[in-house]
């Protein structure tokens, strides 16, 4: 434990939250878009930023992306008559901090030791872990309730009702979606469920992983890494569509349905409030590839290779301290690649399938990935304890 | 507590750009509902009946969550609570069980 004064903390608290700002707004956010773009356009045969001619599009198309950001910052804005005044300002902003405050849980790599410190990249390393994240996904649901009643319009109104019956069959679904891999790994933190993934399971003696304690298997044979997608590839497909529904991103945005209610929950909302509401579903974007790396891809862990082997190899040429800086590089370089790939993979769910509606969608919750969902759950549990020679 | 120290500071700091956002861009002005989308006025209050199945989601919601709260409790315990902890999630989660299957086979959800 680490004792210190208020202001110890907060300066120490403070240059991490800079560096996750940074790193969100001026690295995530801008990708996710420029993918986006750039992805549906290949998806489509369409040239996506600037004229047709590939010449005039300047840097690939980032500075249309910083572009778009101050535009919508100037654009005017106005409240509705009908609207509620203080709900209808307080929404977007209830909407962006909950995604926001979500990246505080999110590791980016492991704990390293520079000297007498050990430093872990991560900014709050909560107990409660995912749950917190789960809480906060649920706060930004109710915002995106609370700003369709606040508009006071009937589209928006309907597509607030949409939005509350979405979350609470989704939530379920991401709940329920969770638990088997929570039992395997046997804790709520993301650091630590990605540092359990930082072994390997025998393709021929994968049941031994869960019978020895030790992290490190010596198995004989081919073995792949001990992630969450080899061991309980169903709860990642489960957890990839509950997680989809739960953000309301495409195919599951009936809530927010362009075209089916004017603008859906955003109609009255224009300027730099819309820009807060696309914020937040870039996050969503952001955080669920994050999460999906951590819980089901080992995190910033490379397969078949341990922190270990990385570190006292190079230790013994350069030192401790440059070692575990190397290896932090590789595990960023590692960490940044999944995500990428997780980000990849909902883009493109995004522009190739087409929208659920609203009773499809909580059909697809209710009946579908809730009971797998439960079914898998307690499958795993009882063959975790069978290995562990419970019922003998 | 300090691990919450970060959290905090963000929170802060964006209480502190809405409060510099709010304060800097002036009085936002009313619309005229007729401005939206060049639609009429409306004829009708935004109010009104809703059906029933938004009512039913929210209750089984609320049994399945309370449910699901307690589940995690025992995932995370699985080891030291053995075979028995198992045994009595079971018969817990049971009754839920069949009453969601009731109202699925009724054609509830």
């Amino acid at each position: 434990m680490v004792e210190a004064d208020l202001g110890t903390l907060a300066l120490h608290g403070f240059l991490p939250v800079l560096l996750l700002a940074v790193t969100l707004f001026g690295l995530a956010v801008p990708i996710v878009v420029w993918i986006e773009r750039r992805q549906a356009a290949l998806v489509e045969d369409r040239s996506g930023f600037g004229p047709a001619n590939p010449d005039g599009v300047v840097w690939g198309g980032m500075v249309q992306i910083f572009a778009d950001f101050l535009k919508l910052s100037a654009k005017r804005w106005t409240i509705p008559a009908e609207a509620n005044r203080f709900l209808f300002c307080a929404t977007p902003w209830l909407v962006v901090t909950s995604g926001l405050l979500s990246f505080a849980v999110v590791p980016v790599a492991g704990r390293y030791t520079f000297g007498n410190s050990r430093i872990s990249l991560i900014l709050a390393d909560l107990e409660v872990g995912v749950l917190y994240i789960l809480v906060l996904g649920s706060l930004a649901g109710l915002g995106m309730v609370w700003t369709g009643i606040a508009s006071g319009n009937p589209w928006a109104r309907r597509s607030g009702l949409r939005a509350a019956a979405h979350g609470l069959s989704s939530d379920l679904a991401l709940l329920f979606s969770l638990a088997p891999v929570l039992l395997i790994y046997g804790t709520l933190r993301l650091g630590e469920m990605a540092e359990w993934q930082d072994s390997t399971v025998g393709v021929w003696s994968w049941l031994r992983i869960f019978v020895e304690s030790d992290s490190v298997l010596r198995s004989g044979g081919f073995s792949l890494p001990a992630w969450g997608l080899f061991l309980n590839p169903l709860a990642w497909v489960l957890f990839l569509m509950a997680a989809t529904a739960r953000a309301g991103l495409p195919p599951f945005d009936a809530d927010r349905a362009g075209g089916e209610f004017g603008s859906g929950l955003t109609s009255s909302y224009s300027g730099s409030a819309l820009l807060l509401f696309s914020l937040a579903e870039k996050f969503q974007i952001v955080l669920i590839a994050a999460l999906l790396t951590l819980i089901f891809l080992g995190g910033w862990s490379i397969p078949w290779v341990p922190q270990n082997s990385i570190v006292e190899p190079i230790s013994g040429y350069v030192g401790a301290g440059v070692a575990n800086a190397v290896c932090m590089m590789l595990h960023l370089v590692s960490f940044a690649s999944k995500w990428l790939a997780m980000v990849f993979l909902q883009l493109l769910i995004r522009s190739s399938l087409p929208r659920y509606s609203s009773q499809e969608l909580m059909a697809l919750c209710w009946k579908f990935i809730l009971p797998l969902s439960v079914v898998n759950f307690f499958a795993t549990a009882g063959v975790l304890l069978a290995l562990r020679g419970a019922f003998s | 507590m300090a691990e919450y120290v970060g959290v905090v500071i963000m929170l802060a700091l964006v209480v502190v750009t809405a409060c510099v956002v709010f304060l800097c861009r002036g009085r936002v002005p009313r619309s005229p509902s007729s401005d939206l989308a060049g639609a009429p006025a409306p004829v009708a209050s935004p109010g009104g009946r809703t059906t029933v199945g938004f009512f039913l989601a929210a209750i089984f919601f609320l049994i399945l969550q309370l449910a699901g709260v307690a589940l995690f409790g025992w995932a995370m315990s699985l080891y030291p609570l053995g075979e028995s902890g198992f045994v009595a999630a079971v018969a817990f989660s049971l009754p839920v069980v069949l009453g969601v299957a009731y109202a699925w086979i009724r054609g509830v959800l």
